[in-house]
């Protein structure tokens, strides 16, 4: 039970780590979209003649802006595919983790339903190890599918409305709630946090303290579940 | 200094000097032989040379970017102060004119910051301009003297400096690699025009009170002394003609005159336009500059940067 355990809080750990590169895409993504909003937004501006002041005695101009301002764009929209395929990568990677989980417990030696959800102490039950990696594949699935439909409905032609609104909706990763991420990995090191608050017990600080409250909390809840 | 020492430390016997003939009259095959480290030395210097100040132009044009958009904003803000919402702060004596006159002040600082970028840019073009005209390496002293040296100016009539058109590495003759850098210069020196025609308009944006003619800079004005004798390295400036050849766009004929009139004061519209214009580079192609030293860094078998 407990190798079985470690085994599993393993695999939490890969699969952090693949969220801190999901981060990371996060904050390129951003970037990148932030730049192609303000040249979609400056295209209505620039089409128009009569905003080109003196320089419109410089035959050509206008076109020759406009052109550089859409190759530009273009390269952006490409870095965002680009990056989009990261992403995949990225979900792809996770339900890979989840169903490495599921294998090892499962094939491992026959679980029989009643012991996938054994509690005992401060460890998950594997029930709960399992749909927690589960969920957090989930959860990246969703919200991938949510990006790629975003990035692709980005183009010159949106309206300055459209590209604001579609920016929120990528910062915002409205799939990928933060704390029930959080709540996850709380119970599955619940343990860990214990031991190391345990170590500190002598400390003033309180935050730790607060934190597993809620973790045994959440775990009296979850034998109680399981009666 | 190293063609001095290959000179004296191999010199060929006068038989196989004969039986090679060179095609180039000027250069007896014992210099031949000996330009050809000191040309892939010369052509090496340059071309990391052209590296250093496309990335010194590359700063200068985004610093100057800044202190335009800096220039533009501070400007804006003055303009629209009289109808601007101050809040509690209405009340406080003389809070608009304090406000106006410090943007003033902020403007007459952005002014002077955007125009030395504008110099080092100009300084940056004119050093490629040398660079992609130094390809060439050149016999010096006497022809047949044994100890072969060379410079890159011409000595002798007969010498183009070219090698007599051999490869100067594996395949690249002379004016190949001239013919690169010419290429590379060429965008330089026409976006320099362009942004110049923007730091005219930049300069000249000037909050002024009242309807009255204000006193506008004007193309031919020199920017910052000693402009017009910079411009002319590049070209942009003839010895006759001392007001700069007007700008143009790449591959296009340079506009005749600029007689367009814009109406002033400018929007916020037409300012970001400039500021655009100044911004996209048009007439640099990015991607064919990189082309060009990758083409280079292999033919010469040197990474530049």
């Amino acid at each position: 039970m407990e190798t079985m355990v470690r085994k599993l809080q393993q695999k939490y750990k890969k699969a952090r780590e693949d969220m801190l590169k999901w981060d990371e895409l996060q904050s390129r993504l951003l970037s990148l979209f932030k730049s192609a909003t303000s040249i979609i937004n400056r295209l209505e501006v620039l089409a128009e003649a009569k905003n080109y002041g003196v320089l419109r005695s410089i035959s050509g101009i206008r076109e020759a802006l406009l052109g550089k301002q859409m190759e530009t764009l273009e390269m952006i929209f490409r870095s965002m595919r680009e990056t989009m395929k990261e992403f995949h990568g990225i979900v792809l990677s996770l339900e890979k983790i989840a169903r490495d989980a599921w294998q090892l417990v499962k094939g491992g030696s026959a679980q029989t339903s009643k012991q996938m959800k054994v509690q005992i102490g401060l460890w998950p039950n594997l029930a709960y190890c399992l749909d927690g990696l589960r969920s957090i594949y989930e959860m990246h699935q969703s919200e991938y599918i949510l990006k790629l439909s975003v990035v692709s409905s980005l183009t010159w032609k949106c309206s300055t409305t459209d590209a604001a609104a579609f920016g929120q909706l990528l910062v915002d990763q409205p799939n990928i709630p933060k704390d029930e991420v959080q709540a996850i990995y709380d119970i599955i090191f619940a343990e860990e946090i214990w031991t190391n608050a345990c170590l500190c017990s002598n400390c003033e600080g309180k935050t730790d303290c607060e934190r597993l409250e809620t973790i045994s909390q959440a775990c009296t809840k979850l034998s109680e579940d399981n009666e | 200094m190293e063609a001095k020492a290959n000179a004296t430390g191999t010199p060929l016997p006068p038989s196989k000097v004969s039986s090679s003939r060179n095609p180039n009259p000027g250069l007896s095959p014992s210099p031949t032989r000996l330009w050809r480290p000191a040309a892939q030395r010369n052509i090496r210097n340059q071309w990391s040379k052209l590296l250093s100040n496309k990335e010194r132009w590359a700063s200068a044009a985004s610093e100057g970017r800044s202190q335009a958009t800096s220039l533009v904003n501070a400007y804006l803000s003055q303009r629209y102060m009289p109808a601007m919402e101050l809040g509690v702060l209405k009340d406080m004596p003389g809070i608009r004119q304090k406000a106006c006159d410090k943007l003033t002040r902020k403007q007459e600082m952005y002014r002077k910051l955007l125009l030395s970028s504008y110099n080092d840019m100009v300084l940056a073009v004119a050093e490629l301009v040398k660079s992609a005209r130094s390809m060439r390496c050149f016999l010096k002293g006497p022809i047949a003297s044994p100890l072969a040296q060379f410079s890159d100016i011409p000595e002798h009539e007969n010498d183009p400096g070219d090698g007599g058109g051999i490869p100067v590495f594996s395949s690249f003759s002379i004016t190949y690699f001239e013919n690169l850098a010419h290429e590379l210069v060429e965008m330089f020196v026409s976006e320099l025009s362009l942004k110049r025609f923007l730091v005219v308009e930049f300069l000249s944006i000037k909050h002024e009170e009242g309807e009255g003619q204000i006193d506008r800079l004007k193309w031919s004005d020199e920017l910052y002394s000693g402009e017009f004798q910079d411009l002319t390295i590049s070209g942009l400036c003839s010895e006759k003609n001392v007001e700069p050849l007007l700008p143009s766009l790449r591959g296009q004929q340079s506009c005749t005159s600029l007689t367009t009139q814009a109406d002033y004061p400018l929007s916020s519209d037409v300012l970001q336009v400039y500021l655009t214009t100044w911004l996209a580079d048009v007439n640099i192609d990015m991607n064919r500059i990189n082309d060009i030293f990758t083409i280079v860094e292999e033919e010469t078998q040197v990474k530049l940067s």
